[in-house]
């Protein structure tokens, strides 16, 4: 009984703390959807904002933005090509510098820093 | 931490800063030599993930106010490297990892940035990072330089960045003297001519500002090229000034917009060694590819450099392309659409290690446009074919547009 009441309070204690952390903010995750690292950072992000969508970031369109506050950037970059050696990837993307240029956006590391590349950002890998 | 006192490291949710001492790396000491032997830190991640994460060079950051550096990090690069910061409304958060590994403090922190983020609405972006600052070659010259072994290697890195002029010897190999060749030119740097990918990183001498004496960052260029416009003698020298550093003002409109937004103006380097107006949008030169397929074995990057259309073919093995020489008709094309404001106005250069009629792995495609209708308009349609050893696929074509 012991560690099913021990779940349970751990459980009662991560909602607490999801609560006391809620951003009344509407947020739409771009990441590699499917993985594993998608997931961890969607069960961080879906009880600490106001509503959360998740999204492959190769499929987002700038329509998709609509009634998204900010817009977060994400996802693994390190990958094996045909021979099993280490490569960093970049998810292909149809977003435009022009059309988020005052949007609230998030680029999260690595892949953050491809997108800050393809839109010549300061916030680039390239200048890293 | 590079902003001690943001508002990001007080709310919305306080943080608990645990500080520790992180022994300094020995790279952030070549940056700077006054650092102690540790440095403070706090977690952001219980553990150390695969991936890398990503810091980005202070150089030429916060020069405009639309940019600032918030946090730093342990990296790989130099003490002034940006883990976590802003320009216009994008905040990077640089660091890489699981959600669930965060720290209490790192995944506060990581909300408190989204907080940030929201609260830039609007906030746009004034200069972009598209050349290589004048620090580029002083990080070379003085920082890179103890990380390599042989002289060779030092004059290699700084060709790369500076390729028009015979480096001396004594610039190689005493730092004293490197400092005085650099600080006899560097008012007088500029972004290098060329629509290469390189040119992006490479520098060049302007040497009819550095025969004026007067640095190009200088806001008495401005005033020099006023008083010149209308001179028999330095006209054509003052025209060349103005279209080189204020390229979006006609000669005849400079009087007055200088009139007019003299309190206001300031250089920016990475936008392009320019002068412009605070408040302006940055255009950015990055055009769309429309037409792209997730699993196409070229990926294609596209944008207006030094009145060129560049681009940048990524091509996965073991697929190629063909040369625009291609006898069966396979080669890479260009063609001007309808709309466009700009045509070709040359033949396609293509830079490539690969020899024959075949385009394996990188190569870069640069062809000069001409002015054609008012606007900004870009319309381009790039088709290639992309085979492998033992067949190809159906011709594709992608519109490269703005």
């Amino acid at each position: 009984m012991l560690p099913s009441l021990f779940f349970v309070s751990l459980v009662a204690f991560a909602d607490t703390t999801a609560e006391a952390e809620r951003l009344p903010i509407s947020v739409l995750y771009a990441g590699n959807e499917g993985t594993p690292y998608t997931a961890s950072w969607q069960q961080l992000l879906e009880p600490r904002v106001k509503s959360l969508r998740v999204m492959s970031l190769s499929k987002i369109e700038t329509k998709d933005l609509a009634g998204i506050d900010v817009l977060i950037v994400g996802g693994q970059v390190e990958d094996k090509n045909e021979k099993g050696e280490l490569r960093l990837k970049s998810e292909k993307h149809r977003l435009s510098f022009d059309a988020l240029q005052g949007f609230p956006t998030v680029l999260m590391g690595g892949q953050g820093g491809f997108v800050s590349d393809d839109w010549k950002l300061k916030t680039s890998w390239q200048h890293g | 931490m590079l902003s001690p006192d943001h508002e990001i490291l007080r709310g919305p949710f306080s943080l608990a800063l645990e500080f520790e001492d992180t022994e300094t790396p020995d790279n952030f000491k070549r940056f700077d030599s006054t650092l102690g032997d540790t440095v403070r830190t706090f977690a952001i991640f219980h553990t150390k993930f695969s991936e890398p994460g990503l810091v980005t060079s202070d150089h030429g950051f916060e020069v405009v106010p639309d940019a600032e550096r918030i946090l730093g990090g342990i990296n790989m690069k130099g003490p002034q490297y940006a883990a976590v910061a802003r320009h216009g409304s994008f905040v990077m958060w640089g660091f890489q990892g699981y959600a669930n590994e965060l720290t209490d403090t790192g995944r506060r922190l990581f909300l408190n940035s989204i907080a940030y983020a929201h609260s830039k609405r609007g906030t746009v972006v004034e200069t972009l990072r598209e050349w290589a600052p004048r620090d580029a070659l002083a990080e070379t010259l003085f920082v890179w330089r103890s990380f390599y072994e042989k002289p060779e290697e030092l004059r290699e890195s700084v060709v790369r960045t500076y390729p028009g002029e015979v480096i001396p010897d004594e610039v190689i190999t005493d730092v004293e003297a490197a400092r005085r060749w650099f600080d006899e030119r560097r008012p007088y740097l500029r972004r290098a001519d060329g629509a290469g990918y390189m040119a992006q990183y490479q520098l060049a001498l302007d040497r009819e500002v550095q025969a004026l004496r007067i640095g190009n960052a200088d806001p008495k260029l401005l005033d020099w090229i006023l008083d010149h416009l209308n001179s028999e003698a330095d006209r054509a020298l003052a025209e060349l000034l103005l279209a080189r550093y204020v390229p979006d003002v006609a000669a005849a409109d400079f009087p007055a917009w200088l009139r007019e937004n003299r309190e206001r103006l300031y250089f920016t380097e990475t936008g392009g060694y320019v002068w412009r107006v605070s408040g302006t949008r940055a255009k950015s030169p990055v055009l769309s590819v429309v037409g792209v397929a997730q699993d196409d074995p070229v990926t294609v990057q596209a944008e207006l450099r030094n009145g060129s259309l560049a681009l940048v073919l990524s091509i996965r093995a073991p697929w190629h392309v063909y040369r625009p020489s291609d006898p069966e008709g396979r080669g890479v094309r260009i063609a001007a659409a309808e709309g466009s404001s700009f045509d070709l106005a040359g033949d396609l250069a293509i830079q490539s290690d690969t020899p024959g009629d075949e385009l394996h792995g990188y190569c870069e495609v640069t062809i000069p446009l001409k002015r054609i209708a008012p606007g900004d308009a870009v319309a381009f349609d790039l088709t290639y074919v992309a085979c492998d050893p033992r067949s190809c696929k159906p011709p594709r074509t992608l519109r490269i547009a703005r």
